[in-house]
């Protein structure tokens, strides 16, 4: 099992940005959707307000302007910094790795190891554990983890399964050598075979744009989207969410030595809110240890645990010291969890690009 | 458990009144039967029943007794 410890690496600070247009799913489904069932779905999942990226406006622009206001604002001068990872599945270009274009753009020093990796919402998790194994092992002093998606532009607005649920947004953590910090504790998985269950299904190489991928089709439960939007089997994802983050979460839990009594807060991927709901009624961990946020910024991929210790526990873990356990799951179909401490973690405001 | 006690957990899990449904009521007709109560449905078959129920099992439910059939 691919599993890690580390003690003595830290998240130093973390900073989360947005495109400054804001879109209302009730007003955007409108012309599709009957109005009931829209409001009706909107509260069980829990989007109400997400944001788009504006025209050319890409993820690196977020990630770019979300890892500015950090390093500036946590005061790291930028010749210290030798580790930037991006972490997204809309880069700006098939090649070069858009890490490459951060390095230079961020004017971070030629030393900086750059590296781009392909994961979605179990992002973040992998990211932490990559940042902490290259620091660990003395590679890397400090690392920019840049994690997120402008996924709008792969959303059909006539397909329920994800335009009630994806918005934009991305991340950047900094993560650095501390040699009194106590232990976290890392697992990762990976099931290909569900693969098709969250997909763009044409586009790239296995299935070049064509006209024919480029045009609308409707599928069995009336959602209409062409090839080269994204697509989500609902059931699938929840079926193999059900049974697998119950899972995962035990497993680290007990990794890091703890009980489930020890966790403060248990930090899940904002997939969808029925969805949380049922992991931690299975995993049984309380709600009022669960914080949500999918109202403001719905499920922004990889970004969504970020985004929500930004949104919802900027105060306490500047002062206090919070034991928390994070879980990020599902395209892939690709899953991890982490337990940490988190404490003196300087949190930007969330900022509109 | 009884088919009754099976109709029951349907009906809470759908938010209807006891009665609401009986083994012949078809899905399609339930205006509670959407694509999140298929996703209840999941959840319940897993906490009860232990099982994992899958995207093309559920769409070939085509009434009450279809999914009691299942709940074993």
């Amino acid at each position: 099992m691919s599993r890690a410890k580390f003690n003595n690496a830290k998240i130093k600070g973390i900073c989360c940005a947005v495109p400054n247009n804001p879109i209302s799913i009730e007003e955007m489904v409108k012309p599709y959707f009957d109005e009931n069932y829209v409001k009706k779905t909107i509260n069980i999942i829990g989007a109400k307000q997400l944001y788009y990226a504006k025209e050319g406006q890409t993820t690196s622009d977020l990630g770019y302007a979300a890892a500015e206001k950090l390093i500036a604002d946590i005061g790291w001068k930028k010749q210290s910094i030798d580790g930037l990872i991006f972490i997204s599945q809309t880069p700006d270009y098939i090649l070069p790795a858009t890490s490459c274009i951060l390095q230079d753009r961020l004017r971070l020093p030629i030393t900086t190891l750059t590296l781009d990796i392909n994961l979605g919402c179990s992002a973040y998790i992998y990211g932490l554990f990559l940042a902490k194994q290259f620091i660990s092992a003395r590679t890397c002093k400090r690392i920019i983890l840049i994690v997120g998606d402008t996924i709008s532009r792969k959303v059909s607005p006539k397909d329920k399964s994800s335009v009630l649920i994806f918005g934009d947004g991305v991340s950047a953590t900094a993560v650095e050598f501390s040699d009194k910090n106590s232990l976290s504790s890392f697992i990762l998985k990976t099931d290909g075979s569900g693969a098709t269950s969250l997909i763009i299904p044409a586009g790239l190489n296995r299935y070049p744009s064509t006209k024919e991928t480029r045009s609308e089709k409707k599928d069995q439960d009336g959602n209409i989207r062409t090839d080269e939007h994204i697509h989500m089997d609902g059931m699938e994802i929840f079926g193999f969410s059900l049974r697998e983050v119950p899972k995962i979460l035990e497993e680290v839990i007990e990794l890091n030595g703890w009980t489930s009594m020890d966790v403060d807060k248990l930090l899940l991927h904002q997939a969808n809110n029925f969805m949380l709901k049922h992991i931690a009624q299975k995993a049984k961990i309380p709600m009022d240890k669960v914080p949500l946020n999918m109202d403001s910024f719905g499920n922004t991929g990889g970004a969504t645990i970020p985004f929500l210790i930004c949104d919802k526990l900027k105060d306490e873990i500047k002062i206090n010291k919070l034991r928390v356990v994070m879980s990020g799951f599902g395209v892939g179909l690709s899953w991890g969890a982490a337990a940490m401490e988190l404490s003196d973690v300087f949190c930007s405001e969330i900022i509109y690009v | 458990m009884t088919n009754f006690e099976k109709i029951a957990l349907l009906e809470e899990m759908m938010e209807l009144g006891e009665g609401s449904l009986s083994e012949e009521t078809v899905l399609a007709d339930i205006e509670e039967w959407d694509s999140m109560a298929a996703l209840s449905l999941i959840f319940l078959m897993s906490e009860n029943f232990g099982k994992e129920l899958k995207g093309p099992q559920i769409r070939k439910l085509k009434t009450i007794k279809d999914i009691i059939d299942i709940m074993v």
